[in-house]
Order: structure tokens, then sequence, then C-alpha cells
């Protein structure tokens, strides 16, 4: 996977080519379009009522799209102000103002019904320059926008996260601002469509549950590595090609939340002798 | 930037700690979009307006208004009020232009109707 991240700065590297190139690229507008439906479905917002969103890290508005006809209202924050730019002249419905949101969003307590961000935080963990300390940019970004957010609203991050480190840090860096919730993860099993989604409710609500993620199996999360042995071990034993390789393959692409056909009395069966 | 967004902009510059909000406006180009008027999302907005800080907006960009000093108690009911809100929030929109902190005094450009809101280092 490539990681823009590791190349230069945010405002930097969305300059005006790649911002263009962003919002024109149809396959980056449909994956944007999917995840943030995703985001917009775990804030779980009540039905048919107009809410009034933060887009943190909005780029060119492919977000805000989805947002506006959801029927929905946001503010936007970007860093980069080329992104902005595009987002303007693609007449987005929502305002825009740009910021580096590791320096605190500067807005105003409780006036957002909740926060959505796609693939934005993780930049909050570079260390570009010699006065950016990760841990005090998240801790600054999350306080602002706990406060800026009204009670029981919820915040939802889709990130890639680079390693484990990375996620202990984002994640710990909001409880200690007092958000509550976790991390769900879409398509675990599969490399391609696993999407993570940090989930943060602020304010204690009554009851809350994590949303459930998508295509997950049944079992326990800790049951993994001892499937792995299992699945490895069984995979030496079978035949290449044969019918259980075929069901087991077509079992794990299921798992990935990939498009397979169904099983039925042809699957993994010899074709017959031509002539 | 529409004045519903100037409602919620504050200068947080260390050391700023009083009169941060609201920005005074410096006006250079001031247009004005036709949106959809929503009567749901405004009263949903209603409380989460800060009153004063709008009427000084319009202030600052001299428009002639007819609000009351303050946010009158039947406001949600009220749909001539809510008309009104809708324009002064949504419809008006500083193009070009500047938002001063009337605590420290920082400015803040405001291009292609875009708020920087960008600070350096030592302001954080």
């Amino acid at each position: 996977m490539s990681r823009p991240e590791l190349i230069a700065p945010p405002e930097v590297f969305y300059n005006r080519d790649e911002a263009r190139k962003y919002t024109v690229n149809s396959r980056i507008q449909e994956i944007q379009a999917q995840m943030t439906e995703r985001a917009l479905e775990l804030l779980n917002l009540p039905p048919d009522e107009p809410a009034f969103l933060l887009d943190v890290g909005c780029g060119s508005g492919l977000s805000g799209q989805v947002i506006t006809e959801a029927g929905h209202s946001f503010v936007g924050v970007d860093i980069s102000g080329d992104m902005l730019e595009v987002a303007v002249e693609n007449e987005t419905e929502g305002d825009v103002y740009q910021r580096d949101i590791g320096h605190g969003l500067g807005l105003r307590e409780a006036v957002f019904d909740g926060a959505v961000s796609i693939s934005a935080i993780q930049w909050l963990c570079n260390a570009d320059k010699k006065s950016n300390v990760p841990h005090k940019r998240l801790m600054r970004f999350f306080n602002s926008l706990y406060k800026c957010l009204v009670r029981g609203a919820r915040a939802i991050f889709q990130f890639y996260p680079q390693d484990d480190q990375q996620l202990a840090l984002i994640t710990n860096c909001a409880m200690k601002c007092g958000f509550s919730g976790g991390l769900v993860v879409d398509y675990p099993n599969s490399t391609k469509a696993k999407k993570y989604f940090l989930c943060l409710f602020a304010g204690a609500p009554t009851s809350y549950e994590l949303p459930k993620a998508l295509g997950e199996d049944e079992g326990e999360p800790s049951e993994g590595s001892s499937k792995k042995k299992f699945h490895h071990r069984e995979r030496k034993s079978m035949k290449s090609k044969s019918k259980d390789w075929v069901l087991n393959k077509k079992e794990r692409q299921r798992r990935q939340g990939k498009d397979v056909r169904p099983d039925s009395k042809y699957t993994g069966r010899k074709r017959g002798p031509k002539f | 930037m529409h004045l519903l967004t100037h409602n919620l902009l504050q200068c947080i510059v260390q050391g700023c700690r009083t009169n941060s909000f609201p920005l005074r406006i410096i006006p250079e180009d001031v247009q004005e979009d036709e949106r959809d008027f929503n009567q749901e999302f405004m009263v949903r907005m209603l409380p989460r307006i800060h009153w004063a800080a709008l009427l000084s907006a319009l202030e600052n960009l001299s428009i002639q208004h007819e609000l009351p000093a303050e946010l009158p108690a039947d406001a949600s009911s009220n749909e001539e009020l809510l008309q009104k809100l809708h324009r002064y929030l949504l419809e008006i929109r500083v193009q070009q232009g500047a938002l001063i902190c009337n605590g420290c005094g920082r400015k803040y450009d405001v291009r292609q109707s875009i708020p920087n809101m960008m600070l350096n280092e030592d302001e954080v």
C-alpha cells in the first residue's frame, strides 16, 4: 500500500496537481464515497433529521458530497489550501476552512451533531518538523473535537494505521480526552478490503454498544492465531484444485467480502474430456 | 465563508484568552447565494447560534437587519424569522476579506471564500 504520509507533509503533498488528480480519479472517488457512507452508518444519527456534521480532513469535498446527499449539512476543515480550492470550485454545499487540526480546531463549544473523517488522522502521527510531537498534536485535536461536539455525539474516523503502536497512540489520546468507544474493523480477514473505523462517543451515553463490523466471522479474535495454524496444516495436505481446495478458497474469499458465486454440485468438478 | 461558519470560528492563539470570539469581519467582497430553505435544520440550529456574534457579524458587513436584540423564545415557530436567519446564516457569503481577533489582533485572511486559520508554530 502506498503511504503518502511518508512522502511529505500534507500541505506539501496535496498540492495543486495532486488535489486535481485526487478529485478526478474515479477509483478514489468511489472508495471515498463508500467509506463515507459507512462512516455515516456508524454515526447512527436519528433517521430523517438533518444533522450538522464536521468533516475533518475534508480535502476536495468528496466525502462532503455524500454527506449532502444524505440530507445533512457540514463544515469541513483541511490543511491543504489547494484541496480546499478544488472543493470551492466544485461548489460543495458546506463551508470549508483551512487549518492544521494538530493545532486544535478553533471552534465554539457544543455545535456539531457528529464528526466524520476519512483517511486523515494518520497524518497527525507524522513528525515532519522538530516541533511536531504526534502525542501533543493528537491531544490538542481530540480535546478541541470533544469540546465542539454536543453531548452524546459520535465521531467516526476511517484511517490506515501504520502499526499497532500508532493505533494504540491514537486510541489512548482519544480516551484521555474523554471519549469512549473503540475500533471497528470491517473485513478483518482481507488485506485489501480491510478498513479501520475508530468510533468515538463524546460524553457518556446511557448505554452504547460498538457497531458490528462487516464481513466478520463469528469466532473470537483471539482464536485467530490457532485458526491460522489449522488452515496452514490443512492447506498443505489438500491437493491443489481438488474440490475441497476450491470450496475452501471460496469460503476464504467470502470472508474477505468478495463477490463469490454460490456453491453448487458443479463446483470443483472436472470438465469432461474434449475431442 | 457563510455567517454560520463565522458563528463557530474562534481564535485560539496561545495567550489569547478574552474577546477571542466573535472574530471581527473586514469585508472586501460579499456575495449572496441562493439555497433551499430547510426549516427543520434551522430549528435544530437555533439553540446553537451565538446570537450576539450573528448581530455583530451583520453589523461588520453593514447589512440592515430587523433582528431582535435577543433570540425570541417563540423563534422555532416563527417562520418569518427562520427565513430571515436562513438568509443571513447560509446565503450571505464573504468571498474576500479578513477576520480579526478582538482580543489579540491576529488577522486571518479570507480568500476565495476560504478562511485561512493556519497558525505558526509559536502561536500554538
